[in-house]
This record gives structure tokens, C-alpha cells and sequence, in this order.
């Protein structure tokens, strides 16, 4: 099982948010949660974000993706949200593909730049398992371009199935790159 | 003036044939695995980016469970995606995986393969890395590259007597670093060869000639951007 629960270097929305969605809790007072209950949730950093390449969790471990999410009709009437998913852990061979994207919201931090956070359900299998359907979530963050450079970030990408307390944490790319447009 | 009208020709021609770019653009495409010889080709774990609009996005991935191609090629899990996106910059990004990988009989053997490519522009600059590339436990010929999950020098080109060679994190860069930048990595690539011809008569003798057979390409991935 891919896990990360230390979020020491994530101290704001951000990490508050996916902590919650992880762990199945609330937001700390300090961290404000994202609403998503009234489906029309805040899109203040845009309503589309595209990108791809890995990250390397410590507990984690090194975890490939590529996501395309397009909430334009979401963020102006409740429309559907488009777009796709797939990410990949590899210590524990886990392949995670979108099945559907039910909601989403986008904000600005501090920290961690134009941020989308997004969730639905996906088809999962560990190993050489059978596919099983549960709820993910998923959030990117595009701090500036390009998303990776040698040594760490600036973008950062988070994946969690909450069903088995699974996450990656919110963790700066060591490659590829997260646009928000 | 003949030379001007003859070079003004020139010019039209060149220019008819010359390859037209969009000014904004991105492209990108992953597979896990390639597999090209005489009795055909086998690509597994395909995404090809689609056309991209202006202020769009897009998505493209592809998985399957195993490649087995007996003698030359075993792996387990592959996986492709490639996405891309025009706004303020134009951006694409590619990922391939592929898990426990086996060719030639054992003559490469790895745990993981992860190659990952991303090309930016904004129009005053461009730029493309395949940061993030690594080989998972990769052991050439009897000879271990890695240990763990690393990375390998671009473009190592390692001899396979008696079977070809191979170049280890291939990469093939595009573009002018101003407007367009463009990059394909291929973790591993094979390339088969066999020895036709040659020989010695009374006359002396005559080398042979290295004849390509066939490639297998495990872990692919690409990406280009211009604006």
C-alpha cells in the first residue's frame, strides 16, 4: 500500500485538504476546505489544468501520471467535469485510471501556486489484481514553468484512495510539468 | 538578373517544401513497448496526444498487463500517457512504465523503466528535459548499470556481439530553443543486426556487411511544444 502521512513540508490549504480527503477528516481550522457539497465550489484559479510526469514520495515511493481536467461547464453551471486520470505507483504496482470526475475546485496558494483539486472514481488494481472500482482524489499544483528542474518542483502532484487510507501526499514533480489554463 | 529570378525561385520553392509549424502547438506521444522485425510490428501501451486547440487540453493513454514475445521480448505492466495544453505557454509531457522487463533471453533484464519527457514554450524561449528517466535495476550483458532505481547517461551505447547493439536513454531532441522545442527519450533501444556477405576466395577476402534485422524500443516517450 502506497502511504504518506507526514505532510510537514505541505503547511497550508493544500496539505489540509488532501490530509482530509486521505484520512477521511476535516480540515484543520487553519486550513479553510475547499467546498464541494453545492457543486458549484470555486474555480478561482482557473477551470482547466493538463499535465504529467513523476514524483518521489518518501513513503510513497516513485509514482508516474498524466491527467487532463477540464471544468469549465462545472465552475459555470454544473455541468460535467471532463477529463482523465492515470497514475501509477510503482513500489506497490498500483494503476489508478479515472473512471469519472464528479468534483472539482481550483484556488490560489501561497505556497503551492494555482492549485485544482479534483475527485471522482477510478478503476484500480494493485498488482497483478483484479480491477476494482473506488473514489480518488487528486490534486495539482502549476507554480511555474517549466514544472520540473533538476533537483525538485516547482509543480506538485497528490493522489489519495481514501477507501484504504492510500496517498501520495502533495509532492514536488521530479519531472514532467502541470499547466493551468 | 536571371541569378535574381533564379534565386527568387529558389526561394519559392524552398519555401513551398519547407514543413509548416502552427504557431501554437504541442504534440506528444508514450508507448511501453516496440517490437519491429521481419514478420512485423508489435506496439503495446500506445497514447498519441490529439490535436490541441488554442487555449485547450488534452489527454491521451494506453496500458496493457504483459508483452511476450518469446526470445526476444517479456515484460509485465506498460503504460503510456501524454498530455498537453495551450494557454500563456504551450506545453506537453509524456510518461511510459514498464515493469519487469526482459529481452533477448536475459541479455537485458530490468525491474522498472520510466521515461518521462516535457517540452515548453513561450515564445521567447523553449525548452524540453527528460527529467525523471530512470532504470529500475537494469543489467546489460551480465553487467549491472544500475542499482536501484537511476538514471543512465544519454545516448550509452553499449555493443551486443553476435545480436546488434543497444543505446540506453536514447534521446533525440528537436527544435530551435526559441519558438519550438521537442524531445523523444527511448529508455532502451535495440537495434538487430546480422552479418551478410563477406568471405575469402584466392583473391583475398572481403568484410561483410552489417545488415539492421529488426529494433525492439522499450519505454518511449515524447513531447513537443512551440508557440
Amino acid at each position: 500500500m502506497f502511504r504518506q502521512i507526514n505532510l510537514g513540508l505541505a503547511p497550508c490549504l493544500v496539505a489540509a485538504t488532501l490530509f482530509a480527503w486521505g484520512c477521511d477528516r476535516p480540515a484543520t481550522p487553519a486550513g479553510p476546505k475547499p467546498s464541494f457539497s453545492d457543486g458549484t465550489g470555486s474555480c478561482a484559479a482557473g477551470a482547466r489544468f493538463t499535465g504529467g510526469g513523476r514524483i518521489d514520495p518518501p513513503v510513497a515511493g516513485k509514482t508516474t501520471f498524466g491527467f487532463h481536467v477540464d471544468a469549465r461547464d462545472w465552475c459555470s453551471s454544473t455541468g460535467p467535469i471532463n477529463g482523465q486520470v492515470q497514475t501509477v505507483n510503482h513500489p506497490t504496482k498500483t494503476l489508478i485510471h479515472s473512471l469519472t470526475i464528479d468534483d472539482f475546485v481550483s484556488i490560489e496558494d501561497p505556497d503551492f501556486g494555482r492549485c485544482a483539486f479534483f475527485r471522482g472514481t477510478a478503476r484500480v488494481k494493485e498488482g497483478n489484481g483484479s480491477w476494482v472500482q473506488e473514489p480518488f482524489g487528486a490534486v495539482a499544483c502549476e507554480k511555474d514553468e517549466p514544472g520540473s528542474s533538476p533537483g525538485l518542483g516547482p509543480d506538485r502532484y497528490g493522489i489519495s484512495l481514501p477507501d484504504e487510507h492510500r496517498e501520495t501526499g502533495v509532492t514536488e514533480l521530479t519531472g514532467g510539468n502541470i499547466q493551468a489554463h | 538578373m536571371q541569378v535574381v529570378v533564379a534565386l527568387w525561385l529558389l526561394n519559392g520553392v524552398t519555401a513551398a517544401l519547407a514543413p509548416v509549424t502552427p504557431a501554437q502547438s504541442v504534440s506528444g506521444q508514450a508507448y511501453g513497448a516496440l517490437v519491429r522485425g521481419p514478420s512485423g510490428t508489435q506496439q503495446l501501451a500506445l497514447a498519441v496526444l490529439p490535436a490541441v486547440a488554442p487555449t485547450d487540453g488534452a489527454m491521451a493513454d494506453g496500458e496493457a498487463d504483459a508483452l511476450s514475445v518469446p526470445g526476444t521480448i517479456t515484460t509485465e505492466a506498460l503504460t503510456g500517457n501524454t498530455s498537453g495544453s495551450i494557454g500563456d505557454a504551450a506545453a506537453a509531457q509524456s510518461v511510459a512504465t514498464v515493469f519487469n522487463v526482459n529481452l533477448l533471453n536475459g541479455l537485458i533484464t530490468a525491474t522498472n523503466l520510466t521515461a518521462t519527457v516535457s517540452s515548453t514554450s513561450n515564445g521567447a524561449r523553449a525548452t524540453s528535459n527528460a527529467l525523471g528517466s530512470t532504470f529500475g535495476n537494469l543489467v546489460v550483458n551480465g553487467v549491472p548499470m544500475t542499482s536501484g532505481d537511476g538514471a543512465i547517461a544519454p545516448n550509452t551505447r553499449v555493443n551486443l556481439p553476435g545480436v546488434g547493439y543497444v543505446v540506453l536513454n536514447e534521446q533525440r531532441p528537436t527544435g530551435d530553443g526559441v519558438r519550438a522545442s521537442g524531445l523523444t527519450v527511448n529508455l532502451i533501444h535495440v537495434v538487430l543486426q546480422s552479418l551478410t556477405g563477406g568471405g575469402c576466395t584466392l583473391l583475398g577476402c572481403l568484410p561483410g556487411v552489417l545488415t539492421t534485422t529488426g529494433e525492439i524500443i522499450v519505454g518511449s516517450a515524447s513531447s513537443t511544444a512551440a508557440m
